[in-house]
Order: C-alpha cells, then structure tokens, then sequence
C-alpha cells in the first residue's frame, strides 16, 4: 500500500544519506592535521609525518641499531624479537618477527612512524599499516652509501639530525681510512659463504658485496645476478678463491662455522685464509657494518693495518 | 562371441604378453640408456670440463686424469659424478615405491608426494636432524620410520565399509600431504634455519648436498628394494586386479602387502633423507613404463626403476646449469617436466 | 571333496550363515538359492577359506581349511566372481593366465611355462574366447567379460568351482553357455561345483543339488524335484508361485504368481 511504498523508500534514502554521511566523517589521514612535513623514502614513496616523531617502532634489527645509534633509542616503542642490539633495545616491547610482525600489537603502540627493511619483504603489511594511517618508512640500502643515508634520513625521522650526521661523518672517515689502506693492494678473491649446505653465496645486489669491495675483496660471485643466490658446488670449486668469508656468530650462532664441502680443496682452506666474521657485522646494513668493513679488511690485508 | 572362420585363421600369432626375454632386452635397453645418460650429464654442468678428457677420465674409473687439471678432476668426480649417482639412486627409489604403491592400491595415482608419504619422510628427516643432528645415519632411519607412519595414516583413513576405494585414498593422501605439509612450513619457520633445512628444500628436493657416507647406503636401498618388489611382481600383477580375486587365485595378500609397504617406506625414506622431496617422479615414470611396456609388473617394476633413475638424472642436470651458476631445486624441474607429461599422458588414456 | 559341517558364521553381531551342512561332491552341480541377505555369499566366502567360521568345520579334501597355505586352497577350489576390477590395461592371455599363479613354483615371481600357455590357449578356446585373446579386457562387453573370468578360474585347473551369480549380468545365450560350460567340467573332468544363484530355472536345469536358505539357514536341501515345489518355495520368498515341468527338459520351471490389484 502507498504508505508501505513510500516508508521503504523513505528508508533506502536515509540508509543512503547515512552511509554518505559515515565515509565523509570517517577520519581520513589524521595525519593530515598535525603532518607538517613530507619525506620520500628509499621505496620512491612519499611519507608524511609529523613535526616531531616520539613515536617508532623498527621491523628490522639494523633499523633498530641506527636509531639507537642516532640517539633515539628513548623514542622507539617496539622492535621485532631478532632485535638484539644494543643491549638496552632487548627492554623495548616485542612485536613479532621480521617476516610476520604482529599488526594489532603494532596499532596498540600507537606508533607514528614504523620503519621497515625491503629485507623483510613486507610490502603487503606496508599496506595495512597505511590502513591505518600511520606513516610506513621503507629503507632498502643496497650499498654502503645507501646506509649512510637511510641513517641520516631516520635521524631526520626522529629528529636527531645532529646526531646522525655526526656519526655519518666518523664511519665515512673509518670507511675512509680502510679504503686508502687497502688502495695500492691487489684485492684478495673472495667467497663469500652464507651457507654451506645447500652452498649460498652473496650475489651481485646484496649489500656485503659493496663492503667486501671496499675492503679490497673481489668477490667471485659479485656478478652472479641475485642478491643470495644459491650457488653451483662445482662453480665454487672452479672458483679457487683465496680467502673465504664465513659470516657465523652473533645471532647466527654456531650455525655456518664449517666450510662447504666442494672448498675443502680451495686455496683459502690450504692456506688457512678462512675468516669467521661476525654475521651481525655483514648483514645488517647500519653503523655496525663499519665495524663489518675493518674487520674484512684486516683480515684480508693484515699488512695494510700494522 | 560367434567364431567366425576370419577369427580363426588370425588367431595363431601369439598375443602380447610379458616374457622373460623381453623383459631382459627392455631392461638392457635401459640400462644402456641410464649409463649413457650418467656419462652424458657428466659431462655437463655450471663449468665447462674439456669433453675428451673427461670421457677418458671416466673411462679410467677415475684412476687416471687424461690431462685434466685437479679442479676439473675434483669437480668430475667429487662434486658431479657423486651428484649424479645420487639423482640416480633417488629417481629409481622413488619410481619403483610409485609403481609398488599403484599396484598395491590399485590406482593408478597412488605415488609417494601425492600420498603424503614423502612428507611423512621429510618429517621423520627433519627429527633427526634436530635431535640427533651430528649423526648421520639416524636420518634415513627416521626417514623410514615417518614414511611408515604416512603410510599407515594414509591406509587407516582411507578404509572405510568397502575398504580403501581409490577415491577416498586420494582424500585420505590429500589430506595427510597437505597436514604434514603445514607442519613442515611451521618447524622450519619456527626453527633455526641454520639446523633444519628451508621448507624449500624438503618440498622441492636438493640434490647438491651429497653426503659420502650416505651415498653408497641410498644407492644400495634403490638397488635392493627395485630387486625386492620385482620379485613380488606376480602377485602384484593380480592384486591390482582386486584384492579379492587375488586371494582366490592364491595370492598372500597380507604378506605381500606388508612388503611392498616396507619396502616403499624405504625407498621413500631414504630418497628423502638425502635429498628431500621430489615429487612427479613416482607418478610420471611408472605411468610412462606402463603405457609403452603393458601393465605386467615384472617388466614394469624394473623398467620403471630404470627410467625414473634416468627421469631425475636428466632434471637434476636442467636443474643445475639452466641458470648457472644459480641453481634450481630439482623438485621444481620434475614438476614442470612431470605436470604437463601427466596431463598428456591422462588425455591419450 | 569340499565340505561343511556345522558351519556358523557370525560378524557385527549377526548371524550370516547358521549351523549350515552341506558337501560337495565330484561331478556335481549344487546350487545354492534364497532371497537377499540369507547368507549365500557369505558361505561361498567361507567355504574358500575367505571368511573364518565362528564355529563348525569346513574341510577341504578332508582337512580343515584354516590349516592350509593360501596356495594349496587356490590349486583345489577357483572361485568366479561377479566382476573384475579393471584399473589397469591387461590382456585378456595376461588375464585368463593369471589363474595359473598357484603353480607358480616361487610365489611371487617366475615367469609361466609352456604348460601353462597350453592350458591357457585350452580354456580360452572352450570359453570361445581365442579371438579376444589379445584385446584388452575392457574392450570386452559384459558377458565376453564374464567369460575370460570364467576361463581364468578353469585355467587354474581346480577340481572345485564356487561361482557366485555368476549369470548375473548375462543375456540369455551367454547364460546358458556358462553353466553349460560348468556341466561339462562337472561331467568331463570329475570337478564339484558350487553355484549362487538367484536364477531359479536356471538352477532347476543345471543342478544335481539345490540348498535353499533364508536368513542364514537351511530350509531345505535335495534334488531339484523335490525342494522346488510350491509351499518351500513360497515360504522361502513369501511370493505365491507355480511349480510345473518345463516342457523339453522336463526339469522344475518356476513361475511367479504376481496378485492383480
């Protein structure tokens, strides 16, 4: 009947006006209000963030190392379970791992700003971050000067601009330093060893070649495509490198201390040129990878340093 | 049903029928083949190896070099030859349980990865490694043992009123493969990447790792267990023709089908304790041997053996120079060779 | 040859087949017939040494059957089915040779002889199978089918045949031909057959001796003259039937009073 017709349609439309109403008052970047700045990260995406960030939390252990390293460490407010350093991280709220951090622990924080490695591959939990409007900063350095700007870029972030500068400054005056000791040597051939069995190496987009360049190394793999491709036994083998690195310690452990099988043979094992360098040092892209260079370094040309 | 006169007088050739004597030139034909192959995939790899020398280096069993350098001789038979032998001894493991276990259930897509019995191997792996993971024997031990533990899984959930149809033993495979399949996902991702294994690894097979004591061990398992299934190849042939009628016509079906479980059960476990999972293999290869050789399992059993050992010789060499120095998993290579080869193969059926 | 004494059989709980006697004799037809579920495989499961009894006796050659080798039952009693799984390509020689697998000198393996070839060719010509011989089996239609396991039960050479339904998915012709076939085996070479049936006139045409069950018991047993007549019958399978003399082979022809409504 009429009346009938006409409540049913009256109803539609105000099911329609509210729902019209609903997505106009839905905050939409609250951000927006109070972001006074904009950033582009190392993914090409621009971020917005406010004025002043008191708020972070790192997805990645060598994201939490430059933000302690900055000075900032008072300002982060959560950290995936592999961050293990500094010391005074290890207090800090957990929020997962690299590759399955926990969303709704990160929401609880309320961060600004959450800062993640491409490492970690988290393109689809960038996603739902920005669903929930907060800022995502992406770093992905692939060499060393990538990492000297993703720590002036987090010191931007986190306001400690002096401070990342500063310390930019003194690993490029180390880095320095060990680039002219080891200029006039012949580079050593290297293998890089991230695992022996299966055999995976470092390949030519990982960021350790960069560091295994600089510290007079020439990696026998940095040409293969990849950034930790898996590696032919016999290709190892042919490659008769002079020295290998095994990155093994730290967080890693005990695991990887051995030598792969097929370079049991190789002139870095007869000459006893194997070097366990702390796997903490070489692959996390942040101050400590310094510390991963001069190690490489002097244990490649031990005559260059004395 | 009427004896035309025509019938008659096409009658005396005698029809197809498995002797012992074409069993022997078809194996023998094989076998050929599979030292061709070992021989020819020798010679290929992520480095190029001089091919005269190396043919005269093999030829000598390795006792003389024939000019070629230590590194090439290294690589000849330290690291390919050894490699090869091994995708050997596992494509002829797996081949050989795949046809045992088509026979047995009586489907022709009963095969170890579909059923769940290679994860139930990989699981078994994966508990040596990390309990016991300094000794190495312990692997295809529990290799063994979780593949039993798949199997009999399998069996009990596909027994239903009118025992295991082939349908519900799909289902119960299905399900079995697809549970362990989670658990091994959880413990490597749970784990220490360094003790364990990637997930890789055991769902997609690796054969660059190839343990000196081991290697004679899973060579010898293929060997004996292709050798102890053959000889049940005739009460296999009437069982998988019904279980029922192979009791009447004399057959041991209980016995017999608690060799031919232990013995896949090894054949898988020891494959996948060396080299994780490949699948495709025990399901193309009998498959193949069947359509070309007839179902007669005394021909089959051997033949399919053969020719899985050759099957994963030939992937593991795709697998290990198409992107040189890079290397695939060799499980990814059966598949896109096996998957396509299937579905002809069901399609001509 | 091949008896039971006594025979009860019982699983989940019921009772298939109770206190049942019967002996098979050499060349002898015995048909066994009653309606569904009065046990009639189930016995013909038991008297293969297939299904254990729960109590009584079933003695092969005199000696009871839980004591011999799968073997020694298989070279003395063939069974023919009502169908074959087919899942696998197999020739109909590959087929019908399968029956020689209990002369097998080692189990399981062994390739088979000039003998058996012969035997094979035998059977398979008086099953008029020789043409088919190098089809596939599920090439064949349904009653060449039936035939090429009737001939693999004879290639085994048996003296004692157990057929269950085996006319059952048979068109007239074919129908007689098998049982006219186990006739000749029974008459020729002194073998006992044990037939489960529900074909009634076929039964009265073929057998020396019909059983008749229900629900697991004997009703009556005996010459086909006199257990079918109308009260047994009509008891057996609650329907009104008639009973008179098939007119050239004089054997009982049965026929079913179906009531008007």
């Amino acid at each position: 009947m009429r009346i009938c017709r006409n409540l049913s349609v009256l109803v539609w439309v105000a099911v329609v006006v509210c729902l019209t109403l609903f997505s106009a008052c839905t905050p939409r970047g609250t951000a927006n209000h109070s972001a006074t700045r904009e950033i582009t990260d190392d993914a090409g995406r621009r971020v917005d963030l406010p004025a002043t960030v008191d708020r972070v939390i790192s997805l990645a252990p060598n994201l939490t190392e430059i933000v302690f390293a900055v000075g900032a460490g008072d300002r982060l407010v959560g950290r995936t379970s592999y961050c293990d350093f500094p010391a005074e991280a290890k207090a800090i709220a957990e929020v997962g791992d690299t590759l399955h951090p926990n969303l709704e622990r990160i929401i609880a924080l309320k961060p600004q700003v959450v800062l993640v490695s491409t490492a970690s591959q988290l393109e689809v939990f960038t996603q739902q971050l920005q669903g929930q409007n907060i800022a995502v900063f992406v770093t992905d350095p692939h060499d060393l000067e990538g990492v000297f700007r993703s720590i002036e870029r987090i010191g931007e972030i986190v306001g400690e601009k002096e401070g990342a500068n500063l310390l930019v400054q003194r690993l490029r005056e180390r880095t320095n330093a060990v680039e002219q000791a080891v200029k006039r040597r012949p580079p050593v051939r290297v293998f890089y060893q991230v695992s022996g069995e299966p055999l995976y190496t470092a390949g030519h987009d990982a960021f350790v070649t960069d560091l295994m360049r600089r510290a007079g190394a020439a990696s026998v793999t940095s040409d293969v495509p990849g950034a930790w491709p898996k590696y032919s036994n016999e290709s190892a083998l042919a490659a008769r490198p002079e020295a290998i690195i095994l990155p093994s310690g730290g967080s890693m452990g005990e695991a990887n201390s051995n030598v792969a099988e097929a370079l049991r043979q190789s002139p870095a094992v007869l000459r006893g040129r194997v070097y366990k360098i702390n796997d903490d040092h070489l692959a996390r892209p942040g101050p400590r990878s310094v510390d991963g260079l001069e190690e490489m370094a002097r244990a490649l040309h031990p005559d260059a340093f004395k | 049903m009427t004896s035309t006169a025509s019938e008659v007088v096409a009658s005396p050739a005698r029809p197809h029928r498995v002797t012992l004597r074409k069993t022997l030139i078809a194996c023998a034909v094989l076998a050929g083949a599979l030292l061709l192959a070992i021989v020819l995939m020798a010679l290929l790899g992520s480095e190029q190896l001089p091919v005269r020398a190396s043919l005269c280096a093999l030829a000598s069993f390795g006792t003389s070099t024939c000019g070629l350098s230590q590194d090439q001789f290294d690589i000849l038979f330290q690291i390919r030859l050894p490699r090869i032998l091994l995708a050997a001894a596992v494509g002829g493991s797996l081949a050989t349980a795949g046809a045992g276990y088509q026979a047995l259930l009586r489907n022709p897509l009963a095969e170890p990865y579909l059923l769940g019995i290679s994860n139930g191997a990989a699981v078994g792996t994966m508990i040596a490694l990390v309990f016991f993971g300094a000794s190495e024997w312990t692997r295809p031990i529990l290799a063994f043992t979780g593949a039993l533990a798949a199997t009999l899984a399998v069996y009990r959930l596909a027994r239903g009123r009118a025992g295991a149809t082939p349908e519900r033993l799909i289902l119960a495979g299905v399900i079995v493969t697809t549970f362990l399949s989670s658990v091994i996902v959880f413990v490597t991702v749970l784990m220490d990447a360094t003790r364990i294994r990637s997930f890789t690894f055991w769902l997609l097979g690796d054969l660059s790792g190839t343990s000196k004591a081991l290697l004679p061990v899973t060579i010898i398992i293929a060997i004996a267990g292709a050798l102890a299934l053959t000889l049940h190849a005739r009460s296999l042939n009437l069982l998988m023709l019904g279980e029922r009628d192979a009791f009447d016509l004399g057959v041991e079906v209980g016995r017999v089908r608690i060799v031919v479980f232990l013995v896949a059960s090894l054949l898988v476990g020891s494959s996948v304790a060396a080299s994780g999972s490949v699948g495709y293999v025990g399901l193309v290869v009998p498959h193949l041997a069947r359509l070309s050789l007839g179902s007669d399992n005394r021909l089959t059993i051997p033949a399919a053996a053969l020719g899985g050992a050759l099957f994963v010789i030939v992937a593991d060499t795709v697998a290990r120079t198409v992107i040189a120095p890079r290397e695939l998993p060799v499980g990814a290579i059966t598949a896109l060779i096996g998957a396509p080869l299937f579905i002809y193969l069901l399609r001509r059926a | 040859m091949l008896e039971a004494r006594n025979l009860t059989v019982a699983y989940d709980y019921r009772i298939a087949v109770a206190d049942v006697t019967l002996s098979l004799n050499a060349g002898e037809i015995t048909a066994i017939i009653g309606p569904n579920g009065a046990g009639k495989s189930t016995l013909l499961r038991t008297l293969n040494g297939q299904l254990p009894g729960s109590s009584g006796n079933v003695l092969l050659d005199g000696e009871p059957i839980e004591r011999l080798s799968r073997r020694t039952i298989s070279r003395r009693i063939a069974v023919v089915a009502q169908e074959a799984e087919l899942r696998f390509p197999v020739t109909v020689l590959e087929f019908v040779l399968g029956g020689r697998f209990a002369w097998a000198t080692h189990s399981g393996w062994g390739w088979e002889t000039e003998r058996d070839l012969h035997v094979a060719e035998s059977v398979l010509r008086e099953t008029e199978l020789s043409g088919l011989s190098a089809r596939l089996m599920n090439e064949l239609s349904g009653g060449e089918r039936q035939r090429a396991l009737m001939a693999r039960a004879l290639a085994t050479e048996a003296p004692i045949l157990l057929l269950d339904e085996p006319t059952a998915n048979l068109d007239l012709s074919h129908q007689a031909t098998l049982l006219s076939l186990v006739r000749t085996r029974c008459d020729r070479h002194r073998a006992a057959a044990l037939v489960v049936t529900h074909d009634i006139n076929l039964a009265a045409q073929f057998a020396d001796y019909i059983l008749l069950m229900k629900q697991g018991k004997t009703i009556h047993a005996g010459r086909p003259e006199e257990v079918l007549r109308p009260e047994i019958l009509q008891n057996i399978f609650e329907i009104r039937v008639l009973v008179d003399a098939h007119p050239v082979t004089g054997a009982p022809r049965v026929t079913p009073v179906h009531e008007r409504g």
